[in-house]
């Protein structure tokens, strides 16, 4: 499987990193808390992306925050994987069956909803439920990892099943039964290892993409992420809103003129709450952007 | 039922419903839906009449959905379609932006607008922005890129065109009706997650629409307010899809002979 294109090697280069990332911080990072005694230091060699308004190293914490999306994304996409495959692979090498209708028309009502008001929805009752949410917290975030590959389900379910049905006439499919192979090695050695092997990798980024994106956002809206003073991407941003916005003000808040807006920018670099602002900003964009980058080399490949 | 089932295990849940009259969980089913049926789905727990904030709350998001969808298709059939090749390096490095910029979680964009732009907490301004946003965020504006793009590729290829092209004649006649149905199939597809970027967005901004009455009724474990938010937006999301089916089988000629066949064939 080689990879053909800047856009693949640059999806490559970036999931590799966070990787990378992922394990520095299980192995060399110190506690993401531990308070310094200057806020808002600008970078430095001692904190190279300064500290935020508490007096915390920023670098320390968006290492940290790899934490919130990595082994809860692995969840995901492990428990999608075991929900979506078998269904899909069945669904398309079995259609006419009464069980295939059974479960398209399950996956059609889990698909009409939309996944942000599904998840939600379940972890507002999931908080409601429990006697002491705090507690909770790290249980939280696999709920949510559950609620996402849920909601992925159907879309994983329904690309596997068509492309297992497009291979059903193939005379390899054909060639495999008259040798008298039994289905399921047809299915898992013939149809799924050797030529759905793309598309699984394609929904593998692209539900990790989707986990990160969900777990940002509500880290960011405060109430169902990553709850404070544990670090997210998402978390970090919200907390550095009242400090870019107050230094923004300072250059005229109304005006959209780019040249007050660069002295406003200026400004916050100035006071050290842009490193803040432009380090999970960047660090949400390009992850993002990698795992949706390798996606469509998976899907150009062969899937 | 199922979702119903899941509310039912909140804490406190069905001493409230018992409260309203329904002492057991399929009997709240019923009357829910009896409600539907009838226009009334009951009071909030603020006492405000349910089908009231969920029509308010849908009169502001649902423009701002639309619209967003209008724009992020104008944009890519502009992009892609209208000036195609024309612009060369140009449109090429615009195109790299917008896909650059499409990355961006909603969230995200909303955020920016608010820091470095002071977007106002209502008004024109506002609405523009949050129209602008999720018209271009989650990945919108770079999945209707991409779809167009394979779809105007194909559709260069295909043998009308080619011969309108011979003849001189103008092709964009044979093209309209063949890109109304990609059209709405992505405008269909992305109609869920505009669904969700508006829930975050409104929160992010401060609009009254039905995601921040959704995400506050969720806080408050609200639930006559949070069945019957759910139950419209995956209406919306049921409905979309609904119509894109129906659109296929009033323009693809092909689709409805099969029908008429296959109806021949069963009886």
């Amino acid at each position: 499987m080689r990879l053909r294109s800047w856009e693949a090697i640059a999806g490559a280069v970036i999931v590799s990193i966070l990787i990378g990332v992922r394990l520095i911080a299980v192995f060399l990072v110190s506690d993401p808390g531990a308070l310094t005694d200057a806020p808002l230091l600008g970078p430095s060699w001692e904190h190279m992306l300064g500290t935020d308004q508490l007096g915390r190293d920023v670098l320390v914490r968006m290492v940290e925050s790899t934490e919130a999306f990595a082994l809860p994304g692995l969840a995901a996409v492990g428990a999608a994987l075991l929900v979506g495959v078998p269904l899909g692979a069945g669904i398309g090498f079995w259609p006419q069956t009464r069980s295939a209708a059974l479960a398209r028309f399950g996956l059609t009502i889990v698909g009409a909803w939309p996944r942000l008001v599904l998840v939600v929805v379940v972890v507002a009752i999931f908080m409601v439920s429990v006697s002491d949410p705090a507690a909770w917290a790290g249980t939280r975030l696999y709920v949510l990892a559950l609620l996402v590959a849920l909601s992925f389900v159907p879309q994983l379910a329904h690309e596997l099943s068509e492309k297992v049905l497009s291979f059903q006439r193939e005379e390899f499919v054909e060639a495999a039964r008259a040798h008298g192979l039994p289905d399921h090695r047809i299915l898992f050695v013939h149809i799924l290892w050797a030529n759905c092997r793309e598309l699984i990798l394609r929904q593998i980024c692209l539900l990790f993409a989707s986990f990160l994106l969900v777990e940002t956002s509500l880290s960011y809206l405060g109430d169902y992420g990553v709850p404070p003073p544990r670090p997210s991407w998402g978390n970090i941003l919200s907390d550095v809103r009242s400090q870019v916005i107050h230094v923004r003000s300072l250059a005229r808040p109304d005006s959209w003129a780019p040249g007050d807006v660069i002295e406003g920018l200026s400004r916050a670099v100035h006071e050290g709450a842009a490193l803040a602002l432009l380090a999970p900003t960047v660090a949400i964009v390009v992850s993002i952007g990698g795992l949706v980058a390798l996606a469509r080399h998976f899907a150009e490949s062969r899937g | 039922m199922v979702f119903g089932a899941l509310l039912w295990s909140v804490p406190g849940a069905s001493e409230r419903a018992a409260e309203a009259g329904a002492h057991s969980l399929l009997g709240w089913v019923v009357s829910f839906w009896k409600g539907v049926l009838v226009g009334d789905l009951g009071r909030s727990y603020r006492g405000v009449p349910v089908f009231e904030m969920v029509g308010r709350g849908a009169l502001r998001s649902l423009p701002l959905i639309g619209a967003a969808l209008m724009l992020s298709l104008g944009s890519g059939i502009l992009l892609v379609i209208v000036l195609g090749d024309r612009l060369g390096a140009m449109g090429r490095v615009l195109r790299m932006a917008a896909h650059a910029l499409s990355l961006c979680p909603v969230f995200l964009l909303g955020y920016l607008a608010l820091v470095l732009f002071a977007v106002p907490p209502e008004g024109a301004g506002q609405n523009l922005a949050a129209i602008a946003i999720l018209a271009i965020g989650d990945g919108m504006l770079s999945d209707v890129l991409l779809g167009l793009d394979a779809e105007f590729k194909r559709l260069r290829q295909r043998d009308f065109v080619q011969s309108a092209r011979l003849r001189g004649s103008p092709v964009w006649p044979h093209f309209v009706p063949h890109l109304a149905l990609p059209l709405a199939q992505i405008a269909a597809s992305r109609t869920a997650w505009l669904i969700g970027g508006v829930l975050v967005l409104e929160m992010v901004l401060g609009i009254q629409g039905l995601g921040l009455i959704g995400y506050r009724a969720a806080d408050t474990a609200d639930l006559p307010l949070l069945v019957a938010i759910t139950v419209f937006v995956t209406a919306i999301v049921a409905g979309a899809t609904l119509s894109v089916d129906v659109l296929r089988v009033l323009v693809d000629p092909r689709v409805r002979k099969d029908r008429r066949a296959t109806g021949r064939e069963v009886t």
